[in-house]
């Protein structure tokens, strides 16, 4: 009887500190999702005008899908003009930590981007869930808000970051695609796409795609040599140059 | 038809790029112009990054002067050896203009500066031009006369150490004076991507003293090598040479100027540098306007 209620709590025990992760995929069987994008790279040679991304999934259940598109992070200064001498020229500066150079987002359900979820907000759904940070942590949260709203209106000029939410269409009851547009003035890296499942309050699901954005061909090939062997690049510039000059010189005696 | 720049990292109309760029070697065709102080704004203005835009224009400036060069050349108009001082100067020049470009960039004022120089250089050059034009349109005499110049003989370029002898421009003066002209437009093709011409043809002949025959030829020989070195710099230091770009911007520069060259055997030179002195004029205007009227947005944003 000791034996029997020693083991019994030995297991008691072992089900209390077994980790929350190990016991998840269970809970998240009635509520997966499989993602995939149609392609997973977006070349960019010389022609190159900007590029449509699809993302097909599947969910079992009724949640919402919320997908965010994130390219790759660089800090960023936010200047605000101001007079001086009656010339408006840089007076003050903000500067933003890990800002995407690219973000795009979508959602089936776009009641969700009146009041978005804190649970969405949280993982960055929504341009007001973009979670970048001050550098220096003194200014005020109005001062703050207002080079937040002239970085994203700056985005959104540049078509970098959305207006609106894209929408999550639903092909049947299971089946759904999103599409996204990449303008020509996309920075290249990796893109992180990342689909999440939500209901009632709770994320229940996430999948992470990655899309690569890599100029290709010629272009690449500038590119690449300009950066490991910049003095001969500049070189050739220059001699490709003077040989111009030279034919147009020759051109006009002619 | 949208071409892509690898450098610049953006999308532009290869057409419009090519037709500014045939227009503006049309204009330097007709004048001698370089015309950098107008294909740069330009760039800017369509988008495409100041530093790329500075450092490519900097490699078409490349090949419009050794064109020019060598077509002087030909005839014998250029002074090598003042153009060599000159071009010492302008190494140190665009060198040191790099890094000035680079700091001003970092502090966020790159923009002020490259239209606080234009306006003042533009402004200063075309009210120039245009009063000097009209005169000699109107009264019909020589205004510049380099032979009967103060500067030269005043007693502080006399003070001045390292003299040298110039034997094609007939000159005896400090080594130093060519070269702080040859100094300071290195330091603008660096910073605005402009060869300078409209600032060494009158420091040449008011300053130096020059023989008006010599100075176009060996100005340009001093831009192509700054330009040159400028390009090399700006590639290295930051890479900010879009080969694309620049290759539209030659040829495009080189067709231009081939039309501009034959079309200036029919215009007249004094209504013509009224017409040109105009155009600089309005250049300067949009920017000082650009720099005193409210902007739409105070904001603006770079990547650190």
């Amino acid at each position: 009887m000791r034996l029997m209620v020693l083991s019994l709590s030995i297991v008691f025990l072992l089900f209390c500190v077994m980790p929350d992760a190990y016991a998840a995929p269970s809970a998240y069987v009635t509520h997966s999702i499989t993602v995939d994008l149609a392609e997973d790279y977006v070349d960019i040679s010389a022609g190159f005008d900007g590029a449509h991304i699809s993302l097909f999934g599947m969910r079992e259940g009724k949640g919402d899908i919320a997908i965010v598109i994130r390219g790759p992070v660089r800090d960023m200064v936010v200047r605000r003009k101001g007079q001086l001498a009656g010339a408006w020229i840089n007076r003050s500066s903000k500067k933003f930590k890990d800002v995407p150079l690219y973000y795009d987002y979508a959602l089936s359900d776009m009641a969700l981007d009146m009041k978005m979820p804190e649970a969405l907000k949280k993982v960055g759904v929504g341009l007001s869930g973009l979670s970048y940070q001050l550098h220096d942590a003194h200014s005020t949260g109005k001062l703050r808000a207002e080079f937040k709203d002239a970085l994203i209106r700056n985005k959104q000029a540049k078509a970098l970051f959305p207006k609106k939410p894209q929408g999550v269409k639903f092909l049947n009851d299971k089946f759904f695609r999103a599409d996204f547009y990449i303008p020509a003035n996309v920075p290249v890296g990796e893109y992180r796409i990342q689909t999440y499942y939500f209901l009632k309050g709770k994320i229940r699901n996430v999948k992470t795609n990655i899309l690569k954005v890599e100029q290709v061909g010629a272009s690449a090939g500038i590119k690449s040599f300009s950066k490991e062997h910049s003095f001969i690049y500049g070189l050739l510039c220059v001699c490709v140059a003077v040989f111009a000059g030279w034919v147009s010189n020759r051109v006009r005696r002619a | 038809m949208q071409v892509y720049l690898p450098i610049a990292e953006m999308a532009v109309s290869a057409e419009m790029i090519f037709f500014v760029s045939a227009f503006v070697g049309f204009l330097s065709g007709i004048f001698g112009i370089g015309g950098g102080f107008l294909t740069t704004p330009f760039l800017i203005f369509i988008g495409i990054p100041p530093a790329v835009a500075v450092g490519t224009q900097a490699t078409q400036l490349v090949a419009s002067s050794t064109s020019g060069v060598l077509g002087h050349w030909g005839k014998g108009n250029v002074d090598f050896k003042i153009g060599g001082v000159m071009l010492v100067g302008g190494f140190f020049g665009s060198f040191i203009g790099i890094f000035i470009f680079k700091f001003l960039e970092k502090v966020g004022q790159i923009d002020f500066a490259i239209s606080l120089l234009y306006i003042l250089f533009l402004g200063g050059v075309s009210s120039m031009m245009l009063i000097e034009s009209f005169r000699s349109a109107v009264f019909k005499h020589k205004t510049i006369r380099s032979e009967f110049n103060e500067m030269k003989h005043s007693k502080f370029m006399a003070s001045l150490p390292w003299k040298m002898r110039f034997g094609r421009s007939k000159l005896y003066i400090s080594a130093l004076v060519p070269g702080s002209i040859g100094f300071v437009g290195g330091i603008l093709a660096s910073i605005l991507g402009i060869g300078g011409g409209f600032l060494f043809v009158p420091a040449m002949i008011y300053i130096l003293g020059m023989p008006t025959l010599l100075v176009a030829g060996t100005s340009l020989f001093q831009m192509a090598f700054t330009t040159g070195f400028a390009t090399i710099m700006h590639a290295v230091a930051s890479n900010t040479v879009d080969g694309f770009l620049a290759l539209i911007l030659i040829i495009g520069g080189v067709i231009g100027a081939q039309v501009g060259v034959s079309f200036s055997k029919v215009v007249r030179g004094a209504p013509a540098r009224i017409v040109l002195a105009v155009i600089i004029m309005v250049v300067c205007f949009q920017m000082v306007a650009h720099l005193f009227l409210e902007p739409l947005d105070l904001f603006s944003t770079s990547v650190r």
